[in-house]
């Protein structure tokens, strides 16, 4: 299964890795370089999650928002008697 | 996403040549797809359920109890799948971990690591697909 996913996601991808690997054992890129941006791409992987689902909140408040102004706008104002 | 992938791609490449290594290479490769796919795929989906039922409101088409209704639906299976993905960055995080370990001749439980990340990697995608979300196959 992981090697359907492998081929059928991520061509793109995979080229850019294999490239990295490539420059990487050439040394020309250095072994804690890559480690810290490891750590800053899970960072940024984990940002993404935090911003899909504030986005998310953020669309059941909107919709929240129209359906009350559209029911606040059809429902008549009790206006005071006349004095 | 793609800064992800090179940099575990990267830190596998020492190891390459055996078999485990190479293996958590690929596993973590797919699963960095998903993952990518994933979050996406959720984040139009919601945006275009949420716009639809709007819309459909103002056309009269649905009450507000109807669209309240169904996007409260909606929200549970994104949940799930919100979820899911969270759980697959937490195997792609232990994953990372374990490889760079045995990357660096450490002592490094590469089958338990993979074990993980692949049984995150389906519930993701079983989590995806029950809440709409295409992700290539």
């Amino acid at each position: 299964m992981i090697e359907t996913l492998l081929v059928a996601l991520v061509p793109a991808l995979l080229k850019a890795a294999a490239a990295a690997i490539d420059a990487y054992r050439q040394g020309q890129v250095d072994h804690a370089t890559i480690l810290a941006q490891l750590e800053q791409a899970l960072a940024d992987a984990q940002s993404l999650l935090g911003q899909a689902k504030a986005s998310h909140l953020a669309r059941v408040a909107e919709l929240n928002a129209v359906l009350q102004a559209a029911h606040a706008a059809a429902t008549p104002s009790l206006q005071p008697p006349p004095a | 996403m793609r800064n992800l992938l090179i940099a575990l791609a990267c830190i596998t490449a020492a190891g390459c040549a055996h078999g485990q290594i190479d293996q958590g290479r690929k596993g973590v490769t797919a699963a960095v797809g998903v993952f990518s796919a994933g979050v996406e795929g959720l984040e139009s989906a919601d945006e275009a359920i949420q716009k639809d039922l709007i819309d459909k409101f103002h056309r009269g088409e649905i009450t507000a109890d109807q669209a309240k209704d169904q996007y409260a639906a909606w929200s549970v299976k994104y949940d799930i799948a919100h979820t899911a993905l969270t759980a697959l960055w937490d195997a792609l995080k232990g994953a990372a971990n374990v490889l760079a370990a045995a990357d660096a001749k450490l002592d490094a439980d590469i089958p338990t690591a993979m074990g993980k990340l692949a049984a995150a990697l389906g519930n993701a995608l079983d989590a995806l697909r029950n809440a709409g979300v295409k992700v290539p196959s």
